[in-house]
C-alpha cells in the first residue's frame, strides 16, 4: 500500500483499477531511403499531415459538443499542422536533402523544435506536449495506423485514469461513461484534466509528480478526491475506511428528492425547481425528483426528422406529455431554430451572421404556415393537461404581441372549426436578447410569464458566439452586464407579480446558484441530471448571503473580477461545511 | 504583378503577449490571404503563417514592430493583421 499526495481540482470519490495512460514519446530509429524513392517519400508525408489534420477536424467537432473550453486548444493544432516554414518545410527538406525516410525525418524536426521550446520562458515549454502528441499522430499514420492508439475511446471496464496530463485530443474522444477519475502527475486548476474533469463531475487529483510510475495498468487503487490523496493497492482497512466515506457522501447526494418540486436554503427561502426536456421520455426522471413541471420543453428535436411532423403527429406529442405532467404545468417553447437548421428544408440561404439572422421567431414569422400548425397542434392538445406556450427571442413587445396576434387567429380559427383548446392557456415570451430585458417594463403589460435564457442573453450581450473557439473564453455569464440584465428584468417582474424562471445552462450550473438565487430568481428550471447538483447547494445557502454575493458581482470591473468574488464565496461556504 | 512592400505599425497590448492563441489567430487571418506576410517585433521577424515561428519570438506586452506585406491584397492583409494587434487578440489589457 502506498499513499500519495496531490490537489484536488475536481471533488469526489472513486476506487477501482487503474489504466495508466501512455502520453509520452515515440522513438523512431534513423532510417533512410533510396534516392529514387525520395519524391515518394514526401507524398507520403503529406498525405499523413492531411490524414492527422482531418483527425483533428473530427476531433474539434465533437470537443465542440460536449468540451466548449478544450475546442479552442485543439483549434491551435491546425495551425501547427500547417506551419510550413517551421514544421512542415523543414521535414521535406529532411527528406529531400539527407534521404531521411519520412518517419524519421518527422521525428527528428518534431523532437528539435520542442528541445527549442524548452529552452524559452513560459508558456513556450507548456507547447510542447502538443508538439509530442501531433507529432505521434503524423508517425502513426506513417506507420500505417489510424493514428495513435485510442487506447481512451473504447474502455471495457470502468477505470481510473493515470496520466502524466492528457492532451486535448486524448479527451475529446474519450469514453466518458467508464472514467472513475484522473489522477495525473502535472496539471494545475487550469489544467486540461481539472477543465474535464470539472465538466464531467468526476474527481481529479493532479500534480502527483509521479504518480504514473508509481502505479501500474490493473492496479487497484483508490482516489479520495476530497482530501487529495490516491491509495495505490489500499489494505483492508482503507478499503472499509473508503467504503464508509462513499455510502456518506453517496447518501448526501441520494437524498434529492423534492417535496412538491420545492427546494429550501438555509433560511427557508423557496426555490421552485423545474424540468427542461427535449422529448417525453424525460418526464419519469423528472417525477423520481420531485419535480413538479416543466420550465422548458424544446420542441425543435420534433422536426428534426427527415420529415416534418403533421398537425396531427404534433398534437400526439404534445397531448401525451401535458397528460403524463398533468395537473403540473409544461412550458412549450414553439421552434427555436437557427437558420443553418433549417435550410436543407425550407431553402434559406447563407447568412454571413447567422446568431444576428433568421432564426427562432423570425423564422416562424417568415415562415407562418408551419407555426401555425405547430400553434394548432398546441392549442388542441392543450386540454390534456396544463399548457404554458412561449416565444423564443422576442426581441421587444410588438413582436410578442405580433405573435399572441397569430396565436389568437389561430385560435379563432379552432374555434369556427369546432375544435377544443384551452382558452386560458398562458403564453410567455423568453427573455434572451438584451433589447427584451432593458424594455421588460412593456413587455410585462402583455405577458403572462418570463423566462431566462441566458445563454444567448450572454452571447448577445457580450458579443461573443461561444461556438467560435476564437472567443470561446470570453463567454462569461457571470459577466456583471449580464447579471445587470438578469437583475433589472427580477425587480420588474417582482414589482408586478409575473412569475420569471431561468431556464439556461446558468440555472442548472451549480456554481451559479448562489448569484441566481441572489439576483432575486426563485424559479430554476433545469436538466434532471443537473438537480442533484444544484439542490444540495441551494441547501447550504442563506438568502442574504446570496444578495450581498450578487450586489459584490454587479459591482464588478470584468468578468475575471466577478469570477473571483464567486470564488471567494465558494471557498469560504466550503470551508464553514467542512468545520 | 505588384510588388509594393506595404507595412503598419503594431504592437502587443494584451498581457500575456504573443502566445499560440493570438499566433493561431494571426494564420487564420494570413491565410486568407495571398500576399507574403512578415512579421517583425522585437528584433526577430516570423512568416505570419507560422505559428511557430511567431510564437518564438517571445513578445511580451509592449512589444513593438511592424507587419509587412507584398503582392496581392497586400494593403488589406496588414491592415487585418494589425486590427488584430490593435484589439489584443480580444484578450486582456491588465
Amino acid at each position: 500500500m502506498r499513499r500519495l499526495r496531490g490537489s484536488v481540482v475536481s471533488e469526489g470519490l472513486a476506487r477501482g483499477e487503474a489504466l495508466v495512460v501512455a502520453t509520452g514519446e515515440v522513438y523512431v530509429p534513423e532510417g533512410r531511403v533510396a534516392e529514387a524513392m525520395v519524391e515518394r517519400e514526401v507524398q507520403r508525408f503529406d498525405r499523413a499531415v492531411a490524414a492527422t489534420r482531418r483527425d483533428i477536424e473530427v476531433l474539434r467537432n465533437e470537443a465542440r459538443q460536449h468540451l466548449g473550453e478544450m475546442t479552442e486548444i485543439i483549434g491551435t493544432y491546425l495551425a501547427f499542422l500547417g506551419d510550413e516554414a517551421t514544421l512542415l518545410g523543414p521535414v521535406r527538406r529532411l527528406v529531400r536533402e539527407e534521404r531521411y525516410n519520412a518517419t524519421y525525418a518527422t521525428f527528428r524536426r518534431f523532437s528539435d523544435v520542442s528541445r527549442e521550446l524548452e529552452g524559452l520562458p513560459e508558456p513556450l515549454p507548456s507547447r510542447v506536449p502538443d508538439l509530442v502528441d501531433i507529432k505521434r499522430r503524423i508517425i502513426g499514420h506513417l506507420r500505417g495506423g489510424r493514428g495513435p492508439v485510442a487506447e481512451l475511446e473504447r474502455l471495457r471496464r470502468k477505470v481510473v485514469i493515470i496520466a502524466d496530463d492528457l492532451s486535448p485530443t486524448q479527451t475529446a474522444k474519450l469514453d466518458r461513461d467508464k472514467v472513475l477519475a484522473f489522477v495525473t502527475d502535472r496539471g494545475g486548476p487550469a489544467s486540461h484534466t481539472a477543465i474535464l474533469a470539472r465538466h464531467l463531475g468526476i474527481p481529479a487529483v493532479v500534480g502527483l509528480g509521479n504518480v504514473t510510475k508509481a502505479v501500474r495498468s490493473g492496479d487497484h487503487v483508490i482516489v479520495d478526491g476530497m482530501l487529495g490523496e490516491v491509495i495505490v493497492t489500499p489494505d483492508d482497512e482503507s478499503v472499509r475506511q473508503f467504503q464508509s466515506k462513499s455510502r456518506k457522501l453517496a447518501a448526501s447526494r441520494k437524498k434529492v428528492h423534492l417535496g412538491h418540486g420545492v427546494a429550501h436554503t438555509r433560511d427557508r427561502t423557496e426555490i421552485r425547481i423545474l424540468g427542461n426536456i427535449d422529448r417525453g421520455e424525460q418526464v419519469p426522471a423528472l417525477q423520481e425528483l420531485g419535480i413538479e413541471g416543466v420550465g422548458l420543453f424544446r420542441t425543435e428535436f420534433l422536426f428534426l426528422g427527415r420529415r416534418m411532423p403533421d398537425e396531427e403527429e404534433q398534437r400526439l406529442h404534445y397531448g401525451r406529455l401535458l397528460a403524463d405532467m398533468a395537473p403540473h404545468p409544461i412550458c412549450i417553447r414553439t421552434m427555436d431554430f437557427g437558420a443553418d437548421k433549417w435550410d436543407h428544408r425550407v431553402g434559406g440561404q447563407h447568412e454571413e451572421n447567422p446568431f444576428l439572422g433568421m432564426r427562432a421567431i423570425r423564422l416562424s414569422f417568415a415562415h407562418e404556415t408551419l407555426f401555425r400548425t405547430q400553434l394548432r397542434a398546441i392549442l388542441r392538445a392543450s386540454p390534456a393537461g396544463n399548457c404554458r406556450i412561449m416565444f423564443p427571442m422576442i426581441m421587444d413587445v410588438g413582436e410578442f404581441r405580433r405573435a399572441v396576434g397569430i396565436l389568437r387567429s389561430v385560435q379563432d380559427e379552432l374555434r369556427a372549426e369546432g375544435q377544443a383548446y384551452d382558452p386560458n392557456t398562458k403564453i410567455g415570451a423568453m427573455i434572451e436578447v438584451p433589447s427584451a430585458a432593458l424594455t421588460v417594463e412593456n413587455l410585462l403589460r402583455e405577458v403572462d410569464f418570463l423566462s431566462l435564457g441566458t445563454n444567448d442573453l450572454t452571447q448577445y450581450t457580450l458579443a461573443v458566439d461561444r461556438t467560435n473557439p476564437l472567443v470561446a473564453n470570453l463567454f462569461d455569464p457571470h459577466h456583471p452586464s449580464v447579471l445587470r440584465l438578469i437583475s433589472d428584468t427580477s425587480e420588474a417582474c417582482l414589482r408586478v407579480g409575473c412569475p420569471l424562471s431561468a431556464c439556461g445552462e446558468m440555472a442548472g450550473t451549480s456554481d451559479y446558484t448562489p448569484v441566481l438565487i441572489g439576483l432575486g430568481l426563485t424559479t430554476l428550471s433545469m436538466a434532471s441530471r443537473r438537480v442533484p447538483l444544484v439542490v444540495p447547494r441551494i441547501a447550504k445557502l442563506h438568502l442574504a448571503e446570496c444578495r450581498d454575493l450578487a450586489q459584490a458581482m454587479l459591482a464588478a470591473d470584468d468578468a475575471a473580477h466577478a469570477r473571483r468574488l464567486l470564488d471567494d464565496f465558494h471557498r469560504k461556504a466550503s470551508t464553514r461545511s467542512r468545520r | 504583378m505588384n510588388d509594393a512592400v506595404v507595412s503598419r505599425s503594431v504592437a502587443i497590448v494584451n498581457a500575456q503577449g504573443l502566445h499560440a492563441r493570438p499566433a493561431c489567430l494571426i494564420v487564420k487571418t494570413a491565410n486568407g490571404f495571398d500576399c507574403e506576410l512578415t512579421l517583425h517585433l522585437g528584433g526577430g521577424s516570423a512568416d505570419c503563417r507560422s505559428i511557430m515561428e511567431m510564437i518564438m519570438l517571445v513578445s511580451p506586452q509592449g512589444a513593438a514592430g511592424r507587419v509587412e506585406a507584398r503582392g496581392a491584397g497586400a494593403e488589406a492583409a496588414v491592415e487585418a493583421i494589425a486590427s488584430l494587434f490593435a484589439d489584443g487578440f480580444g484578450e486582456a489589457y491588465d
